[in-house]
């Protein structure tokens, strides 16, 4: 039994895909591609598969990676050329190695975020200043106890660095923000309370992310 | 592909994978090279469509030829549909993304009668006028397809023509004669008029309905081309008649998310009540080399885990002893799980339990269908309750401890002493579950029953029944309730407003055209939704044109009324329905087509061939 780790980008109509929906398609295509994928020893035996983070639905992302584990010594190039073949267009395995980092490791990752805008001036005046500020609240589901609560945090501290661009009618923020199982930060909360009240200035809205990092700013392999 | 346009809704909607395409498999052809768009439309949401076979294959038949491109298209949930109107954007087909107001067919398989409203609404959403008369260019023909279509009159004013039967060969004849008469420049009513001569074709136009004083038919006269009554099609060899090599692997999950092997079709059973009994006679049988090869190769173009056989009663096929080892063979080793469904308790091997104890196990369900054995001699549902204690003994003694029972109530002579079978039979399972002397220990038993209301549908020996009306299934309800005595039986039924417009529609006529448009209009759609079903409006519909509901499910009708349906040709003949029916009032059972031919008239369809003799 070797640990592989995927990396695959998921761009275009496939951000549309949910993490649930994401493991059924891999498992899918891992058997169309014939990998001796390990499978868990359990009561219902499964492929095992282990996602790093989820990505939020309606995100697209150039850094994303699965582990899976195989029985046989099958060489990485080839497991990457033969899931190629087999999944669906808009996710792309960009690499196949032996894991370095565990999946717990991942503290921070970039997004790129690009603002289609009706009134780009308006949309840059209102998210700089938001960005300027001490803090942006937003409201987060989480459970106390057994019960749902709806929790109020500061999401403008999981922002570590950020760089605002227009050209034209198009704004880019390039982000770097805290992720990781411990303090993951939800992109659409941000992005939602970015354009809270500038609603009609914005068409469209494209969130891409782009690296993730360990602690000490390492890319996470 | 989708436009810019078409892509800004998706962020606004629940499950946008619902709308995207761009699935595994799904069939992408250069637009250039086509003679023929055929948008395929499933009258109910994604997720529902999606687990449809007759879709899959069809989708898969068409796109077989290099000279049409079918694609795929599903009613959009209520919050895609808001959006849609708000943004002017048309329903439009999944792999193009193109408006499928500019195809030249639409088809509409018509699954079950609830779903008549979003054919008219997806027709709608289209841009197209609702009403046959009104489009009057050639393209887009709108066709339809389906179960219903046993009985299409209550959609006849809305869908140019309908396909009986099975489709694989006559969709195939329609698309030959649109590609030549668009060729040619006709007009809808030549069209039309050719069409009407291909056996299984019904063009509702070509047929005028005159009625007596009491609202019965009085006589139905053919024009032009048609013919007097339209005969069914049917596939004549299964073995080799087209099957898909894959299947559209949907993103999200779908109700029915497998490999489907569909091992024959037809029923030996003849059940009384069973319209899917009767409309798919004769049996014609897949070999078993056939639907393994088949299957192991769907698994390899899909990467499913599951197989499901597919069939209206899996231990009734004759090869079942050889094709289950030879796909467990397979399957096991690569993970793959395959499921029985549809297993009848008197047939239920030894061997087969043991063979489905390797696979992960789902919940168990029977059919006795009615609770005494009176009843459920008069349905012909020729199961007994030992058969029924044999084989949960069976299936306890398997490890099992949940059951789940099917019965349905408000059928033909059913009594008070027949519901009250129900919880007896019920709890005798229940007291099966504790006399199992290996019984898991800390383990309870859990058996539900759900109980259906019966509605008659064309084409039975019971076409002629009354329904029950909603009264009189609440106090049967009721009663059941009451006779049941433990937690240990869960009882769960259905909507009774919903089965009586079931009713309505599956035994009416074409006068209920104008009901169904003014219902649509007054806002009913995903009638089988519990959530969106408003009995109200219906009503208020009917009082419109002065129809009532009644009239078409509450009524007796005798043998010799001019029915609806009579002018379509399933292969039984009338006949053999009247003694059926008959023998039934006298609790009388006919034993099944393997043990002796009824000689129901079937047979006659395939050159007088029948799986089921031989």
């Amino acid at each position: 039994m070797r640990s592989v780790r995927l990396f695959f980008t998921k761009e275009g109509l496939t951000r549309y895909i949910s993490h649930l929906d994401l493991m059924r398609c891999f498992s899918r295509a891992i058997k169309r591609a014939k990998i001796d994928i390990w499978y868990t020893e359990g009561y219902n035996p499964r492929p095992y598969m282990n996602f790093s983070l989820p990505l939020n639905l309606g995100t697209e992302s150039l850094c994303e990676t699965l582990d899976i584990r195989t029985n046989d010594e099958m060489p990485f190039d080839e497991i990457k050329c033969r899931l190629n073949s087999v999944l669906p267009e808009g996710i792309k395995i960009t690499a196949c190695a032996a894991p370095v980092h565990k999946a717990e490791e991942i503290c921070f990752a970039d997004y790129e975020i690009s603002f289609d805008c009706s009134d780009a001036e308006k949309a840059l005046k209102y998210i700089s200043e938001r960005l300027e500020g001490e803090e942006i609240l937003v409201e987060k589901k989480a459970k106390q106890g057994r019960k749902r609560v709806l929790r109020q945090i500061n999401i403008r501290e999981n922002i570590k660095s950020y760089e605002l661009t227009q050209n034209e009618k198009v704004l880019k923020l390039s982000m770097n923000v805290c992720a990781g199982m411990k303090n993951n930060t939800n992109i659409t909360l941000l992005v939602d309370a970015l354009t809270k009240e500038i609603k009609d200035s914005v068409e469209s809205v494209r969130v891409v992310k782009r690296k993730m990092y360990t602690q000490d700013m390492k890319e996470f392999v | 592909m989708l436009n810019q346009k078409q892509l800004k809704l998706l962020d606004r909607v629940q499950k946008p994978a619902r709308y995207t395409g761009g699935e595994l498999n799904s069939v992408i052809k250069d637009k250039s090279k086509i003679k023929l768009r055929y948008a395929f439309c499933f009258p109910d949401n994604y997720e529902i469509g999606m687990s449809h076979l007759g879709m899959k294959i069809l989708y898969s038949c068409v796109n077989a030829r290099e000279d049409a491109w079918c694609e795929r298209v599903f009613a959009p949930w209520v919050d895609m549909e808001e959006e849609m109107r708000k943004e002017g954007v048309p329903l439009y087909a999944l792999e193009s993304g193109d408006s499928i107001k500019d195809f030249d067919m639409i088809g509409f398989t018509l699954m079950y009668e609830m779903c008549y409203t979003n054919v008219l609404n997806m027709l709608d959403l289209a841009g197209l006028p609702v009403r046959s008369r009104d489009r009057t260019e050639l393209t887009p023909i709108i066709v339809a397809g389906g179960p219903c279509a046993c009985n299409p009159e209550p959609v006849s004013a809305f869908v140019d023509l309908f396909m009986l039967g099975e489709g694989e060969e006559v969709t195939n004849d329609i698309i030959d004669l649109l590609i030549y008469h668009k060729e040619r420049g006709s007009s809808k009513q030549e069209f039309l008029e050719d069409a009407a001569e291909i056996q299984g074709v019904y063009v509702p136009a070509f047929y005028d309905v005159a009625y007596n004083a009491d609202g019965t038919i009085k006589e139905v006269v053919n024009k032009y081309t048609a013919p007097k009554s339209v005969k069914k099609r049917i596939i004549s060899d299964m073995d080799s008649v087209h099957y898909p090599e894959s299947f559209v692997v949907p993103f999200i999950d779908v109700v029915h998310d497998r490999v489907v092997s569909e091992i024959f079709r037809g029923c030996i059973r003849g059940c009384r009540f069973c319209q899917a009994g009767f409309i798919y006679r004769p049996i014609r049988e897949k070999s078993a080399e056939v639907a393994n090869a088949q299957s192991k190769r769907l698994c390899e173009t899909t990467g499913y885990d599951e197989i499901s056989l597919c069939s209206l009663s899996t231990s009734d096929y004759s090869e079942i002893d050889k094709l289950i080892p030879t796909m467990f063979d397979w399957a096991l080793k690569e993970n793959i799980n395959v499921s029985l469904p549809s297993l009848r308790v008197d047939n239920f091997s030894d061997e087969l339990m043991q063979q489905l104890q390797k696979v992960r196990r789902s919940g168990l369900t029977f059919a006795p269908e009615a609770g005494t054995q009176r009843l459920r001699d008069a349905i012909n549902k020729n199961v007994t309750e030992e058969e029924v204690i044999r084989t949960a003994e069976k299936a306890f003694a398997g490890g099992w401890t949940a059951v789940k029972l099917y019965f349905m109530m408000g059928l033909p002579t059913e009594t008070y002493e027949d519901i009250e079978g129900i919880a007896r039979l019920a709890q005798t399972v229940v007291n099966t579950f504790y006399k199992n002397p290996d019984k898991p220990k800390g383990k309870g038993v859990t058996v539900n029953i759900s109980v259906a209301s019966f509605v008659p549908k064309p084409h039975t020996p019971f076409q002629w029944e009354p329904q029950d009306t909603g009264d009189m299934l609440n106090e049967k309800q009721k009663h059941l309730l009451e006779c049941i005595k433990t937690h240990k039986i869960q009882v769960s039924y259905h909507e009774s407003k919903t089965s009586l417009l079931e009713g309505v529609f599956a035994r009416g006529d074409r006068r209920l055209c104008d009901v169904i448009e003014s219902a649509w209009k007054k806002g009913c759609k995903f009638d089988s939704w519990d959530e969106f079903f408003d009995f109200s409006k219906w009503q208020e519909a009917f009082d419109e044109f002065s129809l009532d509901p009644a009239f078409y499910a509450n009524r007796t009708r005798s043998f010799d009324e001019i029915l609806p349906w009579d002018m379509f040709d399933y292969g039984i003949r009338r006949k053999f329905l009247e003694e059926e029916n008959l023998k039934a009032h006298r609790s009388e059972t006919t034993p099944h087509c393997r043990i002796k031919c009824s000689a129901c008239g079937a047979a006659r369809l395939n050159g007088g061939k029948c799986d089921a003799i031989g």
